[in-house]
């Protein structure tokens, strides 16, 4: 089976870990654990092919240490990755201001690599404000930049959608 | 071990890589590490044990290859052999020990996770003490906003009241800036006697407790007073024990002014609506606007004119020598507040007397308006400012009170506070102004009316018709005797009703309406009334009624009535009458018309222009319509009856017909006839009509009816027999000496109803009978009868002809076309055998009931048996037939035949038409 290495970017306490936990093992925690470090998940996904066969794909995915103001991201971690899920708390103004630096972190080191934005938390604000937030964080210039998705860790809304998204792309 | 083993730290391990990054050797005790030791050994590829390294591939090859120096990942959390989570770094160098012989790539691993854990519990207290502070100055900067932005003013003090915050509205509200406010005690705007204070510091907010809208006095910094109604609720402190007070204040002051205004328009109009004369409304007036809009003093001034001896010595009467006519203000009326003495001031002015310009109300005359001193204290310009200022008054205000521009009267105001301006409440009084000034001038009006209607009063008590005089609310200010008699009042209950009540409530708002465009100068032509007599009786009357001006000014109406119940009565009995009249007509359908010479005007009756379908018109069509009505082949004769009529006045009848404007015909029985005048001219016409088109229309069905019954005996009796029939009822028979009759039967027949239905059967036999009448009525042969699939018809009856032979024998050859057609069309044989005789014979109809034509004698007899005997497909005649034709048709001769009850007979076999050539 094909073995492909995935990133979680974002600042602290945005939900990388809890959005790998629910799309891993399919469960939640609103308890806060901030990671430190690195830590790699595995999980077997199935992806369409081109004539609707469809491949086996081990997702190895890293879950790396938010940024924070006195630690940035090391770019280490990055390497040899196809694909990125940069997350944002969508109830944080300033974790989807950092959206646009961590793609440009990504894709330098990985110049062919494909990221998805999560704009994670989305059940934590109304729809209104959501909509919003939708319009003004597109990313629509940037090919490499798969989608937008509100997603939701405690309540599962987007989360395989991304990906799945994601894993396509890469068999692709 | 190997002597190759590495030495390194306790809590590291190694490895050593081959080029395609399989172990080759490991040190002890690297299974601790890893969850399943079989991932680290020897020949494995270190992706088994480690994946994080997966996509890094290159890299690791590329320190072994040595073109890069080294490569780590740090802070790898993994699970290791017993289950506990462990951090680890990773570190890659190149092995320079295996130079010699291959290169190779070491990793060396260190256990890192007490540092981790310490790190991990340092980063999340981090994170959360920064995502807590976010929270806070979101949630922070959310209350300012929501303080800030609340319209109302809010102030927060402290239990004791020191403020501590206010809001831009009580800023704006109190004139202060938020430095003159901050730390400073709430009294400082609300002073420190008012209830809401007292309220509180007994306790009343302790427990969660409310205070909503109460009204304090406050004032603001320049001095104003305003009235706030204040909620105010506690909020807990982050000390315990230690509240504060949060006050939300909501100005009402406009509010407050706005309804004390109100109030002293309403009292001012209940005043003067009650009030008889000005001097019972000033006092009334001058205590209403005092009282509600909180002014200590009101005065009165008028203007009057006087004499210099009557001037009062504070007028420097040298301005005024030689002045005839010279006016001034005096105070004629004043008021005050029970709560106040001012002897002095009040002393003062009933003694002083103010020419144009001076003092105040000098001023408020002169210039004709309204004016606000806001401290007459320091106004030295003002005859009792010292005196003012030795008593305490501060501000004072006045309005003229003016119609048309001029002033008949000055009101002021004095009050022991310091008022600023309010223009609300200039405006307001000075509307009250003009309304007193209305009133007076309406006072004066009503005594000249008065006055001057003493003088036509005896004219007036005599007449016989009802006079009043009314003022514009309805009071009555005069009425004549005859109104009092037929209205039932006496003299002196007269003056408390008002005559709107009087009017019946059905014309009510229209007497009401006529009466004010009366009263405001538009003419309004007669006007009819009914009115309730004091008994409860109804009357009508009927008048005209006109304005009373006096100096220019509407004050009354005035209106003369004539009692015109009984008329009423009589109209209506002649319209019952006139109505009974034309419902008559309408049963009738007879309608009525009258043309005036002298006008030329028409007039018409109801039902005639039901008749003429034009009841949506009033007026009666003038005579051209009425010719233009006419249907066009009537008109000529219509309009000779007209004329005729007109000039000898004789009655005239005619039927015609008018065409309505739907298009319909109706038939019109007309009659007319003049009435002349003495001088025996005619005057008028006077026609009526009766449509009767109804009846046309059932003499043309009954005649519908007639024709009907005669066409069907024409079809049973030939035309002539059925005359004579209708003429004569008994038996009918004739003889006729030569005739041709044929016979023919439809061979086969019997055959075919074997198998077709007797419907069919009758449906074919009725197609080709159906066939033969059209030629029998194609030759002018009389069809006799059928008898089952057999035709009978005779030529020469009953009207004789000579040619009769001739027509059954080209009756014969089509007849035998005809039928091949019909062969053809459906597919059936049939053949017709056809026998003609021809000789005399008796025709008639016999019996009454069912009518048949027939015939007798023996040329019928052997017509049937050249028939019978006949061949199918061919024509058999007699002798005498033959002899006939035998010039115009081929014969053959058949021989003597055979024939029933006849013998030896010769007959021969017609087969077609002799050319005309020939």
């Amino acid at each position: 089976m094909i073995s492909k290495k995935i990133c979680m970017i974002g600042d602290f306490s945005v939900g990388k870990t809890s959005l790998i936990r629910r799309f891993v093992d399919r469960q939640f925690s609103d308890k806060y654990l901030s990671t430190v470090g690195v830590k790699i998940s595995r999980k077997a996904v199935e992806v369409p092919g081109e004539a609707g066969e469809s491949k086996d794909l081990q997702l190895l995915i890293w879950d790396i240490e938010g940024q924070t103001k006195f630690k940035a991201i090391a770019p280490s971690y990055l390497l040899g990755a196809k694909g990125a899920i940069i997350v944002a708390d969508v109830s944080r103004p300033e974790t989807i201001e950092s959206l646009p630096d961590h793609i440009k972190l990504f894709l330098s080191v990985n110049q062919k690599g494909f990221t998805i934005v999560a704009l994670n938390k989305f059940d934590l604000i109304d729809s209104e404000k959501m909509e919003k937030i939708l319009q003004a964080n597109q990313f629509k210039e940037k090919e490499q930049v798969l989608g937008v998705f509100p997603t939701s860790a405690k309540t599962g809304a987007n989360v395989d959608q991304i990906f799945a998204d994601l894993a396509a792309k890469m068999i692709g | 071990m190997n002597s190759n083993q590495l030495l390194v730290p306790g809590h590291m391990e190694y490895m050593v890589l081959d080029k395609n990054l399989v172990i080759e050797t490991t040190s002890t005790n690297i299974v601790r590490f890893v969850e399943d030791p079989e991932q680290v050994s020897r020949g494995s590829n270190i992706v088994v044990g480690f994946p994080e390294l997966i996509g890094v591939e290159d890299i690791l090859i590329a320190v072994l290859e040595g073109e890069q120096e080294d490569f780590d990942l740090k802070g790898i959390a993994r699970t290791d052999v017993r289950g506990n989570n462990i951090y680890i770094d990773l570190y890659f160098i190149q092995d320079k020990n295996g130079e010699k012989s291959e290169k190779k790539l070491i990793l060396f691993l260190s256990d890192v996770t007490e540092r981790m854990m310490l790190e991990q519990r340092l980063v999340q207290a981090t994170n959360e003490t920064n995502i807590l502070l976010k929270a806070l100055g979101q949630k922070q900067k959310y209350i300012n906003n929501l303080i800030a932005s609340i319209p109302d003013p809010l102030l927060v003090t402290t239990e004791k009241g020191k403020i501590k915050r206010v809001n831009k509205a009580a800023k704006e509200l109190f004139g202060y800036k938020e430095e003159e406010l901050i730390d400073r005690p709430i009294s400082l705007i609300m002073g420190e006697d008012n209830l809401l204070l007292q309220v509180i510091q007994y306790g009343a907010l302790s427990n969660g407790g409310l205070l909503n809208n109460l009204e304090v006095n406050c004032q603001t910094k320049r001095g104003e007073e305003i009235s706030v109604a204040f909620s105010c609720s506690a909020i807990q402190t982050e000390m315990e024990d230690l509240q504060d007070l949060i006050y939300v204040g909501r100005d009402i002051t406009r509010s407050q002014r706005a309804q004390q205004r109100l109030v002293v328009q309403y009292t001012t109009t209940r005043i003067l609506s009650e009030s008889a004369t000005l001097s019972q409304a000033i006092p009334k007036l001058l205590q209403a606007i005092g009282e509600s809009m909180e002014w200590d003093i009101g005065e009165f001034w008028k203007p009057s004119k006087g004499k210099k001896e009557e001037i009062a010595d504070n007028i420097n009467l040298q301005e005024y020598q030689g002045k005839e006519n010279f006016q001034y203000l005096r105070c004629v009326e004043s008021w005050n507040r029970p709560s106040v003495n001012l002897p002095e001031f009040s002393s003062m002015a009933k003694l002083i007397t103010l020419p144009r310009g001076v003092g105040l109300q000098g001023i408020i005359w002169a210039s004709c308006s309204s004016k606000w001193i806001t401290d007459v204290a320091k106004d030295a310009s003002l005859l009792r400012s010292k005196i003012a200022a030795k008593e305490g008054l501060h501000s004072a205000f006045g309005f003229p009170i003016k119609s048309d521009g001029e002033v008949l009267g000055v009101i002021s105001f004095y009050s022991w506070e310091q008022k600023e301006i309010d223009e609300d409440l200039l405006q307001t009084t000075a509307v009250i102004g003009s309304q007193l000034g209305e009133f007076i001038k309406r006072k004066h009006a009503e005594a000249a009316l008065q006055e001057s209607e003493e003088r036509y009063r005896d004219l007036f008590e005599n007449a016989s018709d009802l006079i009043q005089s009314v003022a514009a609310d309805g009071r009555i200010l005069y009425v004549n005797t005859a109104w009092r008699e037929r209205l039932g009042y006496r003299e002196e209950e007269v003056a408390k009703i008002n005559f709107f009540e009087l009017v019946n409530p059905d014309c009510k708002e229209e007497v009401i309406a006529s009466l004010k465009r009366v009263m405001s100068g538009k003419q309004v032509g007669q006007l009819k009334a009914d009115l309730i007599t004091k008994k409860g009786e109804k009357i009508s009357v009927e008048g005209y009624v006109n304005c009373k001006f006096v100096e220019g000014r509407p004050v009354a109406t005035r209106g003369m009535f004539r009692d015109i119940t009984e008329r009423l009565q009589a109209e209506a009995a002649l319209r019952e009458s006139e109505a009974n009249l034309a419902e008559a007509q309408k049963i009738a359908h007879v309608g009525s018309w009258a043309f005036d010479v002298a006008t030329a005007s028409m007039s018409w009756s109801d039902e005639l222009f039901r008749i003429y379908d034009l009841e949506e018109r009033r007026l009666a069509p003038d005579y051209a319509e009425q010719l233009e009505k006419v249907h066009r082949q009537d008109r000529k004769k219509w309009e000779e009856m007209f004329n005729k009529a007109l000039a000898d006045g004789e009655p005239y009848e005619l039927d015609f017909r008018i065409m309505r404007s739907d298009g319909s015909i109706r038939h019109i029985n007309g009659r007319v006839e003049g009435i002349r005048n003495e001088l025996g001219e005619v005057q008028r016409l006077l026609g009526t009509a009766i449509d009767i088109t109804e009846r046309k229309q059932m003499n043309a069905a009954l005649r519908y009816q007639k024709l009907q019954t005669e066409r069907l005996l024409h079809n049973i009796l030939p035309a002539r027999i059925a005359e004579r029939l209708k003429k004569a009822q008994s038996a009918i028979a004739e003889s006729f000496d030569n005739v041709t009759v044929m016979f023919a039967d439809i061979v086969g027949f019997t055959e075919i109803s074997a198998r077709r239905s007797p419907t069919e059967l009758v449906e074919m036999l009725n197609l080709i009978f159906s066939k033969f009448d059209q030629l029998s009525e194609l030759h002018g042969l009389e069809k006799i009868k059928t008898i089952g699939d057999a035709y009978m018809v005779v030529g020469g009856l009953p009207v004789p002809h000579s040619e009769h032979a001739e027509a059954i024998a080209e009756m014969a050859l089509d007849m035998q076309e005809g039928l091949s057609e019909f062969n053809t069309e459906t597919g059936e044989a049939l053949q017709i055998r056809i026998g003609i005789n021809s000789g005399p014979v008796v025709a008639g109809v016999i019996g009454t009931k069912k009518f048949i034509y027939d015939l007798w004698g023996d040329t019928v007899n052997t017509a049937s048996r050249m028939e019978s005997h006949g061949i199918p497909g061919s024509i058999q005649v007699t002798a005498s037939t033959y002899d006939l034709l035998r010039d115009k048709y081929h014969f053959t001769a058949r021989g003597p035949i055979y024939i029933k009850g006849k013998g030896q007979m010769t007959t021969y076999l017609l087969t077609g038409k002799l050319s005309s050539t020939q």
